[in-house]
């Protein structure tokens, strides 16, 4: 069953076009990640599933509730960490009091709120300062704590905007596990923006490459590179003269040949017999082979080539 | 009636959130001691240059107590009409309008919540003045119809919330983010500042002025307040324009246009609210993170 089926999904900011006919498809229990670079349309999206923003056209559901007519429901069950300054977190409050306001702001008895905010300090390995001022904690605790917010109630969808944007390595480290242990932990659906490349390979299922407000590709990581990665680079370093450099570079401008540095760089078919065909003409050539490596692109690659943004 | 439950669980969080907060700075209670006791000085300083004037004399002849009166109906006013704009901000500003909204709370509880910070920070100046006007000052006051002057203060509280509730709504539904905010200002700033007779009973304006007055919950309340709880204050005599026409007990005619202003005021406020929020939702500025 899918949690988000969107389908047209259109928005227009004056003349700006910030979704232009996006389709959407989130499954149940999955990670999907919206990946894209600034103003690709991932919060426009983001706004417009939890229904903060009334597309101009399309429609659909979410958690089987009609976009249009039932968004009222859809706010109710839906949890959401947006890059605000302190994401819902006051600073003036003790952790523990920020999560206790919040837990009877979603409606949870005192008995529940106190124990279920007990639970939540501890998966958050915040536990040990509940009594210290928010104000007092490092960012990384304070965005933690935000998450810990959306998670006091176990909605069935978690949509996190750019959840570690402002933080450091480590606690970019610490929060992507953080995610993958409530997705395993809860079973619940998370969709999450980002423009991080890396994040979205560690912690997606499936990711939508979004540009211009466009939806280029929806795929899991692996099918994604594969389909983008039809080719790999290879890059062979070699001892030669100019007039067989040229003679290789002509013989296989079919695989974007390109000599410089004496180093050859050529874009070949995956799985080809492409390279064997190469070193074959090298040594043919009498050109002495230094040293071979072959790459598949990264996801940042991949994002980049299809985004038209390669150099 | 869960849902009900939630909303005033809800607002009671609010109130213990906005106290720890406010008690968090402790220099807040030392400021409005000193501003309360200075405004009352103020004011005693007045009453001694203008002697028995006769123009108070159907509220009695007391003007400490006048003003006294005067200037609680000022702090609730000042509370009610002129912060909702100023937390709608707040929470607009620091993120927490989109959480409220995907929550089980009704649009405008959050803005009640909120309101509680405005409460604590003014509805104890009520108190204080009426302390240091009686404990230094000299006035009197007295207790007519006790439930009567319960009933028009919560009337007062209601209808300028209401104003204050059409002021928020100007956030959204004229976009206005920062500077000054048209309603608030047109209302407190202009008309409750020259014609609400906080200071001075609205006999002394002229009439087109007096006209003016009549659309403020402020006049009704203040003139129904003085009757009632200054010494030597006149049940009968008319002094507003309405109850020039209208033959009926002029407390009464307070009452029943308090009562209208309110469920007027509220619902206009409420409605106008959740429109500027549909609104916001339309055009992509309901929340702060873009």
């Amino acid at each position: 069953m899918n949690i988000v089926n969107l389908r047209g999904i259109t928005k227009k900011f004056g003349r700006e076009l910030a979704l232009n006919k996006v389709d959407i498809a989130v499954r149940n229990g999955e990670i999907f990640t919206v990946l894209g670079k600034n103003g690709a349309g991932k919060t426009t999206l983001i706004k417009i599933i939890c229904t903060l923003l009334l597309p101009d056209a399309g429609n659909g559901s979410v958690l089987g509730y009609d976009l249009m007519r039932e968004s009222e429901k859809i706010r109710a069950n839906v949890s959401l960490v947006a890059p605000t300054v302190d994401v819902g977190v006051d600073p003036t409050l003790t952790v523990e009091e920020n999560l206790l306001f919040w837990a009877v702001v979603y409606g949870l008895t005192d008995e529940e709120a106190r124990k279920r905010v007990k639970e939540t300090l501890e998966i958050l390995g915040l536990f040990e300062v509940r009594n210290r001022w928010a104000m007092e904690i490092s960012a990384g605790m304070r965005q933690k704590l935000g998450i810990g917010r959306a998670i006091l109630v176990r909605h069935p969808l978690l949509l996190l905007d750019e959840p570690t944007v402002k933080l450091d390595v480590e606690s970019k480290f610490s929060l992507r596990r953080f995610i993958r242990d409530i997705r395993n932990e809860f079973g619940t659906t998370i969709l999450l923006t980002t423009h991080y490349f890396d994040e979205a390979e560690e912690l997606s299922d499936r990711v939508m490459i979004l540009d211009k407000g466009k939806v280029l590709v929806v795929d899991s990581i692996e099918n994604l590179k594969k389909r983008i990665s039809a080719t790999e680079k290879i890059e062979i370093h070699a001892k030669t003269d100019s007039a067989r450099a040229k003679r290789i570079l002509s013989m296989f401008s079919r695989y974007g040949a390109f000599y410089e540095d004496a180093v050859f760089r050529f874009t070949v078919p995956l799985f080809s017999d492409a390279m064997n065909e190469i070193l074959n003409e090298f040594v043919l050539e009498g050109v002495e082979i230094l040293e071979v490596s072959s790459k598949s692109p990264s996801l940042e690659e991949t994002f980049l080539t299809i985004t038209g943004s390669s150099r | 009636m869960r849902n009900f439950i939630v909303q005033l669980r809800s607002i009671v969080a609010f109130a213990k959130r906005e106290y720890i907060i406010w008690t968090s700075y402790k220099i807040n209670i030392v400021t409005w001691i000193l501003d309360v006791f200075i405004n009352s000085t103020l004011f005693f300083m007045m009453s001694l240059l203008m002697g028995k004037n006769t123009a108070i004399f159907p509220y009695g002849n007391n003007y400490v107590s006048f003003v006294v009166l005067g200037l609680s109906a000022y702090y609730i006013s000042y509370t009610n009409l002129g912060d909702p704009y100023d937390r709608v901000a707040r929470i607009y500003w620091n993120g927490t309008m989109d959480l409220y909204l995907l929550s089980p709370l009704s649009l405008v509880t959050p803005v009640i919540g909120i309101m509680y910070r405005s409460v604590l920070d003014d509805y104890p100046r009520v108190l204080l003045a009426f302390l240091f006007g009686t404990l230094f000052f000299g006035a009197v006051f007295r207790f007519l119809q006790p439930f009567t002057i319960l009933l028009i203060v919560i009337l007062l509280g209601v209808s300028t919330f209401g104003i204050g509730m059409i002021s928020a709504s100007s956030f959204f539904l004229l976009n206005l983010k920062v500077g000054t905010e048209p309603v608030k200002f047109i209302f407190q700033d202009i008309i409750i500042a020259l014609a609400a007779g906080y200071f001075y009973p609205i006999s002394v304006l002229p009439y087109s002025l007096q006209l003016v007055s009549s659309i403020l919950p402020h006049t009704y309340a203040l003139d129904a307040l003085r009757r009632l709880m200054i010494p030597g204050g006149n049940l009968n005599v008319p002094v507003l324009p309405l109850q020039k026409v209208w033959h009926i007990s002029p407390v009464l005619s307070d009452v029943i246009v308090l009562a209208c202003m309110s469920v007027l005021f509220i619902f206009l406020g409420f409605y106008l609210y959740a429109v500027g929020v549909e609104k916001a939702r339309r055009n992509g500025t309901l929340t702060r993170w873009q």
